[in-house]
Parts: structure tokens; sequence; C-alpha cells
């Protein structure tokens, strides 16, 4: 019954129930949205741990704000704004560590499957290059790039969950990715560039 | 041929970020321009580095139980200026239940921050109240060290410090929690929940044993440990389970060492429920919670005799990690009418 209620009620439906004091309501939207936000969250952190911290207290303030949720407003918008905001403070609060640290920062169990050592050595290298190239975006650029690239928000929708106009969104995306350029190694040379 | 297009213009067609017609333009300039679009084609491939980065990834049940139990227990967090046990009620002869109807606002609507305006005037109030009091209390030192030796050992003052107290009495006594018969919960008639039936997690025997409390190594706490539970209709039909200490979390008594505050953390601490009549008597079917010990988890059989089902609630641990995970539900069974006598000890 549990689980034909959680196909058939939306999120924005669930989350009414949760205003009214339904006490399984957060645990379906926290089981619903786990795997995607955290995917999110390790995307805007530099480790795994810290962004299962991020993911705790993004659902702490979904229960502490709920009176905020209007209804009519998209609950994944509304999720992923309260995250990036802790995302972007929580990089900004720690930025003083990546100048110590840019290229390290090995992402903790993201990948189990190595099929030949030598090959998943260099895919871990070019990924951790690719990571720091990300990390060194401004905060906010790179939670936008987050959103729009890789949870496939569209630019309206980011636009939603940052709190700002599309054309706003596509500016920082625009940004963000000509840093990148210069950032990214080059997949020609095998190296950074 | 036009001139060449930069890397930001070619960026943003690669991406969509331009107008419309901007993007046509230089659709239409690639097209033509060999050297555009192996820039083109150099910044594609550079950018499609970026899906490494690309992979699911999952969350753990730990990350999720423990998210939701640290938002069950934020949310419960019991008022802090109330000294007493909120199931106290405050009218003799009522049923302590009742006071299930001033935590149901707890319970339905996420409270909002009130302003802190009054905290330094509080302060203040108390810095003045402390420098009044503590010369008459050193004056008076000696009568209250003795009545402090002869007193009883009072109640931990915090929810914390009543887990730390529960788990070193359990662990002394090797006891079992077994709800008190009179806390009992109402559910309205036409509310009544509707189960579903996962018999895979407990046979039949187990019913049995849990209902007649036949289990082998079932002990029984004493009046004095026993703690309340209850059971409420949530939206949707689905049967919500809730716990509430008299006065410490009963759920405590019944899981292995090591997984007891993670056991209490999860159980609110607010019920809704409906109140008793003028007269004493319940709306609707009463329902008697009991909980077993069984072999490393705790089972909580909710009994409702005149509609002859058992609901049994069960909460399963693993490692730290407790979870509240299945919701079973038996057919009748012959059982139903058993009351737990506290004073023997025993069913009859």
């Amino acid at each position: 019954m549990q689980a034909v209620k959680d196909i058939a009620e939306s999120d924005e439906a669930i989350m009414l129930n949760f205003q009214q004091g339904d006490p399984f309501a957060l645990e379906i939207l926290v089981r619903r949205h786990a795997d995607a936000l955290l995917g999110f969250l390790v995307r805007m952190c530099r480790d795994r741990s810290q962004a299962e911290d991020l993911f705790q207290e993004t659902f702490l303030r979904v229960q502490s704000r709920a009176h905020q949720f209007k209804p009519g407003r998209r609950f994944k918008s509304w999720l992923y704004a309260i995250a990036a905001h802790l995302a972007v403070d929580h990089q900004r609060r720690s930025r003083w560590r990546s100048w110590f640290s840019l290229d390290d920062a090995p992402m903790q169990n993201m990948s189990d499957h190595r099929p030949d050592p030598s090959q998943a050595a260099a895919s871990e290298d070019r990924k951790r290059q690719v990571r720091a190239a990300l990390d060194r975006l401004p905060a906010r650029q790179k939670a936008t790039l987050v959103l729009a690239y890789f949870e496939d928000l569209t630019y309206p929708e980011v636009a939603a969950t940052m709190g700002c106009s599309v054309g706003t969104v596509k500016t920082q995306v625009s940004r963000a990715l000509h840093t990148l350029a210069g950032l990214l190694p080059d997949p020609a040379a095998g190296g950074a560039s | 041929m036009s001139e060449h297009f930069n890397d930001r213009q070619l960026i943003d067609t690669l991406f969509e970020l331009n107008a419309a017609d901007d993007r046509a333009r230089v659709e239409s300039h690639l097209a033509g321009c060999p050297a555009c679009r192996r820039r083109a084609d150099a910044l594609r491939a550079r950018f499609d580095q970026l899906s490494l980065l690309r992979e699911d990834v999952a969350a753990s049940e730990t990350i999720i139980a423990g998210t939701v139990r640290a938002a069950r227990l934020r949310r419960f967090k019991p008022r802090e200026d109330r000294k007493e046990s909120p199931w106290a009620s405050p009218t003799p002869g009522l049923p302590r239940a009742a006071m299930f109807c001033e935590s149901r606002a707890e319970w339905q609507a996420p409270q909002r921050t009130p302003p802190r305006r009054w905290r330094p005037v509080a302060a203040f109030a108390l810095v003045l109240l402390v420098l009044a009091v503590v010369p008459l209390a050193l004056r008076e030192e000696k009568p209250a060290q003795r009545a402090r030796q002869d007193a009883p050992a009072s109640a931990p003052a915090t929810p914390e410090a009543e887990v730390a107290a529960m788990d070193m009495d359990a662990d002394e006594a090797g006891m079992i929690g077994v709800s008190e018969p009179m806390q009992v919960a109402a559910l309205a008639k036409d509310e009544a929940p509707r189960f579903r039936e996962e018999k895979e997690s407990m046979n039949a025997a187990d019913i049995e044993d849990l209902a007649t409390g036949r289990a082998a190594g079932d002990k029984v706490a004493a009046p004095a440990e026993a703690g309340a539970l209850a059971l409420a209709d949530a939206k949707g039909g689905e049967l919500a389970f809730a716990a509430r200490e008299t006065p410490r979390p009963v759920s405590l008594h019944g899981l292995a060492a090591g997984s007891r505050k993670a056991a209490s953390s999860m159980l609110p601490r607010a019920v809704p429920f409906d109140l008793p009549k003028a007269d004493g008597s319940w709306t609707a079917d009463a329902v008697r919670i009991d909980v077993l010990n069984r072999e490393g988890r705790t089972a909580i059989a909710a009994t409702n005799p005149s509609a002859d089902w058992i609901a049994v609630l069960l909460i399963y641990h693993a490692g730290t990690n407790a979870t509240l995970s299945k919701t079973v539900v038996m057919p009748p069974v012959s059982a139903t009418n058993l009351t737990f006598d506290l004073q023997e000890g025993g069913w009859r």
C-alpha cells in the first residue's frame, strides 16, 4: 500500500501531507530523492562525507522550513535550492582549504567497477583533474553548471532553483564553461592543459 | 568567409546559451569554416570529460535512515521548559493519554522558531534570581544535603540522560519493556487503518507467542519501568507507530546493547490521539500495545479486542541502525482478549 502511495502521489502532494503532519511523508521524500540529491552534493563537495552531511542538513531544513513551501511550487526545485544554498555556502566557507589541496580529495566509494587496473588508474587520474577544474569555479557558477549539466534541469528550472532569471543562469553557465575550457585537461594530450 | 568566432561564442552555441538567431549564424559559419569546426570539436571533446563525474551515486540505507532519524529527533524534541513527564495528566482521574491532544499540534505542524527578543531579559532576570537565591541556599546547605541523601534517585533531567540511565538499568537488570495495558489509544471506527499482510517476517507461532507472552526469554519489566506505546491512524490509512516514554523510552528495553540509543532516537515524542469521552470511556476501539523482546529485535503488538485484529509493528535493528521496517498484520488469533497483569507479571 505504501509503495502504491509512493508511486501515485507527487512530491508536492507528499509535501502537503508532511505540512499537515504525516509522520511518514518526509521519509518518502528522502528515499525518493536520496540518490539524485546525494549525487548533486557529491559533485558540489570535495568529498563524500561532506556531501552526506549536507544531504542530511538539506532534509532537516526541508523539515524546519516546511511551512515556507508554497503550493504550486515544484518540490524538486525547492529541495535543490536548499541543497545548492548549503553547498555554495559550504564551498565558500571552506575555500581557504581548497587553495592548499586543489587536485586531491579522491572521491570515496564512487566506482567499484575496475576492469583494468592501469586503465582504472588513468581514468581516476583524469577524473581527479576534471573534478579539480570544476572545484576551481566560483561556488555559484559551479552550482548553476552542476544543476544544468549533471542534474539535467532545464534553464528555467535552474533559474527557479537558484532564485534568479533565466538570463542570469545562462550567463553563469557560459562563464563557467568558458573558465572550464581553460582548466579541463586536453583529451588529445592526455594531461592537464 | 566571415570573421571567425571566438571560444565564448562557440561555447554558447554548443550549449544553446545564445539567442536562436545568433546560434543559427554560428552554425552556418561552422558549416563552411574547417578551422572553427575543429575548434568547436576540440571544445566539445574537452567538455565531454565532464561526463566522467556523471556516474550514479547511491545513497546508502545508513545515510537515509540517519537522515530520517535525525529529522524525527529534531522534530519531536521535547520542550526544554517542560519538567514533568508530558504524559502526566493535568486532571486527576483523566487518562494520561489525554495529554496527546496537547502533543497533537507538535506532531501536525512544523514549529516556527519563536522570536527570541525575550532572551536577554530572561538572562538578566536569571542573574538577579541567582544573586538572590544563592546566599539563601548557602545558608541552608546542610539540610539540603541531608534531604538529597535521604531522597530516592530522581529521574534524569534530559532525554539523553534518561537514555543513558536506561541503558545502564536495562543492562543491569536484563529487563524487557512491556507497556502498561491502561495506556491505550483510540482509533475512530471510520478511520480504522487498512492493513497489508506481510507474513514473511513472522510466522503464526511467533504471533501466538507474542500475543501470549510465552516466548522463551521474554521477561517483564517492573511497572515503574514500563513504557507506553500507541497506535495512531496516519494519513492515507497507514498505521503510524508512536511511542512515548513514561518516564523513559520503552523501546530501549527490547533492543540489544549498542542499538538502544538509535532506536530511541527514531521514536517520535509526540503522538496524535483522540480524547476519551467525558465519562472516561473511549470514543472508538481501544488498542492495547505490548512490547516484547524477540531475539535482538523489538516487537510491538497492538491488539484491538473488539475488532479482532492484531497489528504487529516490528523494529529491527542492525548494528547501530534501528529501522521501523515492517507493518505486519495478522488475522485474528485466540489471544486477543488476553491482558497483561503488571502485578502478577504475566498474561491472563
